[in-house]
């Protein structure tokens, strides 16, 4: 048991080595009033890497992806407190509307604008000014492209976004959010309100986008954390339990709840 | 034991009686209410319809009045002129002139002048004002006549023709020596002026209370914090929407007459309505901003959009039918506003309309139709009409609109 652990040790020491982290979060408190909601969560978020939040309901994992893109500022009485670098520069001290160019947002209901495919895309740069007309164009299609939406829409850019399917929708989200060039996208619970065939969509996707951008997930859904993840964070009642590449989280989880939680002997 | 079923399978009866009783009065209520309804249309339309024409509608109030006035003293020819005058024609052979008992635009009883021989002597007569006879006398009413008679007790005698009626009027002419003065009229009655009055007041209003309503609603449901100032803020909006309309009028009176012409102006009348209908249309744009998805708003947001460009490109083209409605609700209060009108706008029904100058409105019209000695039900319900037109002219756009705006966000 002793010399196994020590492999994994070693082995996250060449992980460290290895990967570039891009968010760096150290002892984040989050207060909801006088709620604490996350205690003490110390990260890091490595670049073109997965990293899958893992955890039961209310456990504070939807919460601690939205303190990396600063949308708990949007509710009232919420503090967070320590320290979230973002490429070594710490987020609170940034513009939320510049962070957020950074850092992209999917979340869990298909919610695309009630507008043209083509304006849902356009939307976020031409909030940032750009009405390049060919630039724009390039942009939508780029997007698409990437989101592998492309084929399914190209001949109906102007359609309304929500004529769409679900997965699609979904798709189109991600797509919007492409197309602000951001370098890390947060997806909470991307697939939990899609059928089987659009979320393995939906995967392949996220294993497609890693090449270009670091993504953060949150799923109910282990076995899609274990599909598409790189590294797993679990988290139990506003605390991080462990946090580990996925492979050795799953095979080998350090602490007792993990492995509870994992093979569904949680009480 | 069958009996014992029997009873299970129907409820006691107690509470059978209740639930009848129960729904029954819903239902007895709800047709009341849908009676009462029915039958305000059918009295309105039985009462008004007879007034409605075209002349009514584009008609001025103001008449255009002749008065006539004999060049020289012709004394009247016995029976020189011939005239087959129709059943309800009075045919006076001695002037050439048949009458006719009419009514005008309101629907009140006039004699009007059917028939003018060409050689007829008040072809003669010279205008007032012109100095020049006038040609146009066939359809006139008849206003006044001053008439002198030397067969009897040489006695000028003054005939109003709206006192008796076109027998009585043919007869005084017949017995007459000399006519010294004949008033007729044109036109008049008609509610034009009121209409243009009222929909300047739509344009106005509309213009001052949707940029601040929807400003306000903006600030209250998305920009306000939920501390115990917003919530004070609203009560006094749900407090506005109460206070009776005359008590508007008098400080609308007090304050924009003043800032404005200082006497009674369409604008001062608008710009009242404005203050009474800010709380309807905060009140709706605001539960319509609220009735849009929360997560619209955010994942504008999660791009990177400003607050002011998540409302101004997302929420507020999301808000526009409710913004509609309430518009039309506003439209609604202006077109049947009186009471807040009568300080601000004036009761004067005017023809030539302008802004800076007081005008009464459909509804001002009304009330000035019945204020006056002779209530006129038959104009006022034809005014009433109109109105009711208006509205569900209005109602019909607003919710084509509606359907469309749905139709191209909802991509269906």
């Amino acid at each position: 048991m002793e010399i196994n652990d020590n492999i994994i040790l070693e082995e996250e020491k060449n992980i460290e080595a290895e990967k570039s982290s891009i968010f760096e979060v150290r002892d984040v408190n989050l207060f909801y009033g006088k709620k604490q909601a996350l205690k003490n969560i110390s990260l890091n978020i490595y670049k073109n890497q997965v990293t899958a939040l893992i955890g039961p309901s209310g456990c504070g994992k939807s919460t601690f992806l939205r303190c990396l893109n600063r949308m708990n500022d949007l509710i009232d009485d919420c503090k967070v407190t320590g320290s979230i670098k973002l490429d070594g520069q710490e987020i609170s001290q940034t513009n939320t509307i510049l962070l957020r160019t950074k850092v992209g947002m999917v979340f869990q209901q298909p919610n695309p604008f009630p507008m043209s495919i083509y304006d849902n895309i356009c939307y976020g740069p031409r909030c940032q000014g750009l009405h390049d007309k060919a630039m724009l164009n390039g942009l939508v299609e780029k997007s698409l492209k990437e989101a592998a939406l492309w084929d399914e829409v190209k001949d109906r850019l102007k359609t309304n976004g929500l004529a769409l399917s679900g997965g699609q929708q979904q798709r189109l989200c991600i797509a919007r959010c492409l197309a602000m060039r951001p370098d890390v996208i947060l997806m909470d619970e991307p697939t939990s309100a899609l059928d089987p065939i659009a979320t393995s969509k939906i995967e392949e996707l996220i294993e497609q986008l890693k090449k270009n951008y670091t993504i953060v997930i949150v799923t109910h859904n282990m076995q899609q954390a274990t599909r598409v993840s790189d590294f797993t964070a679990f988290f139990m009642l506003g605390e991080m339990v462990e946090f580990n590449s996925t492979e050795h989280f799953f095979s080998h989880p350090k602490e007792q709840k993990s492995n509870d939680y994992i093979t569904g002997r949680f009480s | 034991m069958k009996r014992n079923s029997d009873q299970e399978n129907k409820l006691p009866l107690k509470r059978r009686i209740k639930d009848i009783l129960a729904s029954g009065s819903t239902y007895l209520f709800s047709s009341f209410s849908i009676i009462a309804l029915v039958a305000l249309i059918i009295f309105i339309f039985s009462q008004g319809w007879s007034t409605l024409s075209s002349e009514f509608i584009t008609g001025n109030y103001n008449s255009n009045s002749i008065n006539l006035v004999t060049s020289n003293e012709i004394a009247p020819t016995e029976n020189t002129f011939e005239y087959k005058p129709a059943e309800d024609e009075y045919f006076s052979a001695n002037w050439g002139l048949a009458f006719m008992n009419s009514t005008d635009n309101e629907g009140l009883k006039t004699t009007i002048i059917s028939y003018v021989d060409n050689n007829a002597n008040i072809n003669n007569w010279v205008d007032a004002t012109t100095g020049k006879p006038n040609t146009l006398i066939k359809g006139c009413t008849i206003t006044s006549v001053i008439l002198w008679t030397t067969s009897e007790a040489s006695t000028a005698s003054v005939i109003v023709p709206t006192m008796s009626d076109a027998k009585s009027v043919c007869s005084a002419f017949e017995k007459c020596s000399y006519v010294l003065n004949i008033n007729l009229a044109t036109g008049g009655q008609g509610i034009r002026g009121s209409l243009i009055t009222t929909l300047y007041m739509i344009l106005i209003t509309m213009a001052v209370a949707l940029p601040l309503g929807i400003g306000g609603a903006i600030y209250l449901g998305i920009y306000a914090k939920n501390n115990k100032i917003t919530k004070i803020l609203r009560t006094l909006i749900d407090m506005i929407t109460g206070i009776p309309s005359i008590i508007f009028g008098l400080v609308g009176g007090l304050i924009f007459l003043p800032l404005t012409s200082g006497s009674t102006s369409i604008i001062a009348g608008s710009l009242t309505m404005a203050c009474m209908i800010l709380p309807i249309i905060i009140k709706s744009t605001e539960e319509s901003l609220k009735t849009i998805p929360h997560g619209m708003a955010l994942s504008s947001l999660a791009l990177g959009a400003s607050q002011t460009q998540t409302t101004f490109r997302v929420l507020l083209p999301n808000a526009l039918p409710g913004i509609l409605t309430s518009a039309l609700l506003g439209i609604g209060r202006v077109i049947g506003e009186s009471a807040a009108l009568i300080y601000t706008a004036g009761t004067a029904i005017m023809d030539y309309i302008v802004p800076t100058q007081g005008s009464a409105s459909l509804a001002v019209h009304i009330w000035y139709l019945m204020s006056g000695e002779h209530q006129n039900f038959a104009a006022s319900c034809g005014v009433a009409i109109i109105i009711l037109a208006i509205i569900l002219a209005l109602s019909i756009l607003i919710k084509i609109i509606s359907y469309r705006i749905n139709k191209t966000q909802k991509g269906k």
